[in-house]
């Protein structure tokens, strides 16, 4: 693993895995493969937004905080 | 309390932090609650024939007032709307159109449907279900067209307004599914069984993707799964890809290749087999299964009933699978 990671970070370095955005990405999900923060590591990351940016958003229209249905609240024990 | 919550729309389940979004991008936890970024904010609206959905046997000819938000829970490497599917909502400048607004401008450009398109309408679930069911209350048809990529309970709700579905099925490779789509086969299998039984009327297309899902053995495993599972009157359109978002050094399929596609298709047993984003021989028309009477040819998207009457052909009566004008689907 760490020999893979090593070679994502050295193909980002040298530009040759088809575009800096792709090889930053694969380093990421690399990281949170081996980390197991990731249960899914071939999808579509989770992302962290910066709420800041969100809540002047919602207050010009641009994005809405519409109540979603369709969830569950996952207490402290569930974890 | 750790404010924590699992969104349970979709297979991901994605389990979300206070800031955190889901993998479709438009799902927020804010502080505890799960927010929509994209209600009544869709990033793009156009009028389209039904045929572009695309969606055969489905009130020919009829416009369709269509509408996708910003977000895919899906990240297809051959995204033909990857602009606005895999962007951001804060990326993509909004419109500001309701659900009354949606139903309003539909009646206006005398649209007989609306369409939940072009993204994914999984992710922007509950804006889709509210304009299906104020469209429904005005007698105006609902149109999905999915990836499938969503569980049974909220594909529940939502299917009671939903009149006609095209749902891709992508490959029928799990393995496919996951590192080409960032998804899985099953649940998307599910969906098109459960929109059956629902009573939406459904199609089905395949992207034929050169050198990913174009095989002799994948064309078949496709059409084997839906002749077997949905049945021989449900179409199938088999789709020419072009080189988009991470496949850009991809050739777009040769017409052979949708051409072979589709014979096979229908020698295996299906019905109504089509070729989309292609002109090919017989890709576009429609005949009739019991007489093989042309019912119907398209070009583009001009279509001509030259056979078909109330959902009767022609030539032999034998009723045509499908809702028609006149029909009593």
């Amino acid at each position: 693993m760490l020999l893979r990671i090593g070679l994502v970070i050295a193909s980002a370095v040298l530009g040759a895995a088809g575009g800096a955005e792709d090889s930053e990405s694969a380093v990421i999900r690399l990281l949170r493969e081996f980390t197991g923060l990731e249960d899914r590591p071939w999808a579509k990351p989770i992302e962290t937004v910066d709420m800041d940016l969100m809540l002047e958003l919602v207050e010009s229209g641009w994005v809405t905080f519409h109540d979603a249905d369709w969830f569950v609240v996952k207490e402290d024990e569930d974890e | 309390m750790s404010n924590r919550v699992q969104c349970v729309l979709c297979p991901h389940m994605c389990r979300l932090d206070p800031g955190q979004r889901g993998r479709c991008r438009v799902r927020l936890n804010a502080e505890g609650e799960l927010v929509s970024l994209v209600y009544g904010r869709p990033v793009a609206v156009h009028v389209d024939p039904v045929e572009k959905k695309p969606l055969f046997h489905f009130l020919p000819g009829a416009d369709v007032f269509s509408i996708a938000t910003a977000g895919c829970n899906l990240r297809c490497d051959f995204c033909q709307n990857w602009e606005i599917s895999q962007a951001a909502p804060e990326d993509v400048a909004p419109y500001d159109l309701s659900p009354e607004a949606v139903v309003e401008n539909a009646k206006e450009y005398g649209c007989r449907a609306i369409a939940y398109t072009y993204t994914e309408p999984v992710v922007y679930f509950e804006y889709a279900r509210d304009c299906a069911r104020l469209a429904r209350d005005e007698g105006i048809a609902n149109i999905l067209v999915t990836a499938g990529y969503i569980n049974p309970g909220p594909l529940s709700e939502l299917s009671r307004y939903i009149d006609a579905a095209n749902v891709d099925l992508k490959s029928m490779s799990d393995d496919y599914y996951r590192e080409v789509c960032g998804g899985t086969l099953d649940p998307v299998l599910d969906t098109i069984m459960a929109l059956k039984e629902s009573g939406t009327w459904v199609e089905i297309t395949n992207l034929v993707v050169p050198t990913l899902n174009d095989d002799a053995e994948d064309i078949d495993a496709v059409s084997r799964w839906v002749l077997e599972n949905a049945g021989p009157d449900t179409p199938l359109h088999f789709s020419r890809f072009f080189p988009m978002y991470r496949l850009a050094d991809l050739a777009p399929t040769p017409l052979d290749t949708l051409a072979d596609a589709r014979q096979r298709a229908v020698d295996m047993g299906l019905h109504f087999v089509y070729v989309g984003n292609a002109v090919t021989p017989e890709g576009m028309v429609t005949r009739c299964p019991a007489c093989g009477h042309v019912l119907i040819r398209r070009q583009g998207y001009e279509v001509e009933l030259t056979g078909i009457s109330n959902g009767l052909c022609d030539s032999c009566s034998s009723p045509v699978a499908g809702v028609w004008d006149g029909s009593e689907d």
